[in-house]
């Protein structure tokens, strides 16, 4: 390999992020090699003076920034409950009732029990008179008494 | 007590987006210190990095469902910080940039300070971080971005590449090209050098 081809290779060299094999010959150039040494070496300088880890945070400073961000956070969401976890006994009771309730109603006779065919009066051997203006238009009493136009 | 140490960032999750909304704060409180130190890194002023890493845990709280678990939690959240620092740095009103000469002139003496400072191993001063930002504000911003992420924050390649979202490839070629842009400065902060 040439000079600059390793030159290339020394930052990944400084990062250690060379494969072992690789790193060994790139070690072996880097010693015999007063240019990549002084190249290094600057890196070295640089970093150690002007990428300095700041000082850290004082634990109160930490707690004062935690309570800044925590006010300015939006109001939480809602969690996303499923369907069926929102059906509680509160309601569920009289929602089962009112179902019952309209299960027993649709079989419930539909009508009023007057609008049967069955006759409404059972003779008992009498002569029953209705007269004509009492009579119903259409009842089928007339048909249940005997009492036909004939019989008027 | 909702959460303790053993509690994983995803049943804090998990928690969250069951409607425990102060499983959060345990979230903040944990990744706090990392995101803080990336937006310092990135910005250069602390009351501006405080505000952009409320703005950074807004929103991933917002888009917290979009987080499925293919990368960490913090590399994630790295990925939300990375976005908000280059999008303050890209519409922060840019000045004009200064030449090399009158760089030196100016800020010249604190940079070899640094620089002679560079073998301690203590942490940034807050008195300068305002040399260091216009010392990095002299590179790109997404090279800017990659080496506080590599060199300040330790992410290996796996976790740059969920970080910026691009391809190992990526991640290799932009860190070399950022590595040969920082080490311009020395050129001119020290131009009797051969480098």
């Amino acid at each position: 390999m040439s000079h600059e081809a390793f030159r290339a290779l020394l930052s990944e060299f400084r990062d250690e992020a060379l494969p072992a094999a690789r790193r060994q010959e790139v070690a072996a150039h880097v010693a015999d090699c007063a240019s990549c040494r002084a190249e290094l070496r600057d890196w070295d300088r640089l970093a150690n003076a002007f990428l300095r880890r700041p000082i850290e945070p004082a634990a109160g400073e930490t707690e004062r920034f935690v309570r800044a961000v925590m006010a300015r956070l939006p109001e939480p969401e809602p969690a996303r409950v499923p369907f069926w976890e929102t059906l509680s006994a509160a309601w569920l009771v009289p929602a089962f009732g009112a179902a019952c309730a309209a299960l027993l109603l649709s079989f419930a006779p539909s009508g009023p029990r007057y609008a049967s065919a069955e006759p409404l009066f059972v003779a008992d051997g009498q002569d029953v008179v209705i007269a004509p203006a009492a009579r119903p238009a259409s009842s089928g009493l007339d048909e249940t008494l005997g009492l036909g136009d004939d019989a008027q | 007590m909702i959460a303790d140490e053993q509690t994983t960032d995803a049943e804090l999750i998990e928690l969250v987006l069951a409607g425990r909304q102060e499983a959060y704060s345990a979230l903040v409180r944990r990744h706090h210190p990392r995101v803080m130190s990336l937006c310092v890194s990135m910005l250069g002023d602390r009351a501006l990095a405080e505000d952009a890493a409320q703005d950074v845990f807004l929103k991933a709280y917002r888009r917290l469902r979009d987080f499925r678990g293919d990368a960490a939690f913090s590399t994630w959240l790295y990925r939300v910080a990375s976005n908000r620092c280059l999008d303050l740095l890209r519409s922060a009103a840019r000045r004009k940039e200064d030449s090399w000469e009158s760089f030196v002139e100016r800020e010249g003496d604190g940079v070899r300070r640094l620089l002679a400072e560079s073998a301690s191993e203590r942490p940034l001063m807050d008195e300068d971080a305002d040399l260091v930002r216009r010392v990095l504000g002299r590179l790109p911003e997404d090279y800017r971005l990659i080496l506080t992420l590599r060199e300040v924050e330790g992410l290996d390649y796996r976790e740059l590449m969920d970080a910026l979202d691009c391809s190992l490839d990526s991640v290799k070629a932009k860190l070399r090209r950022a590595r040969e842009k920082f080490r311009e400065i020395l050129r001119h902060i020290e131009p009797s050098r051969d480098v």
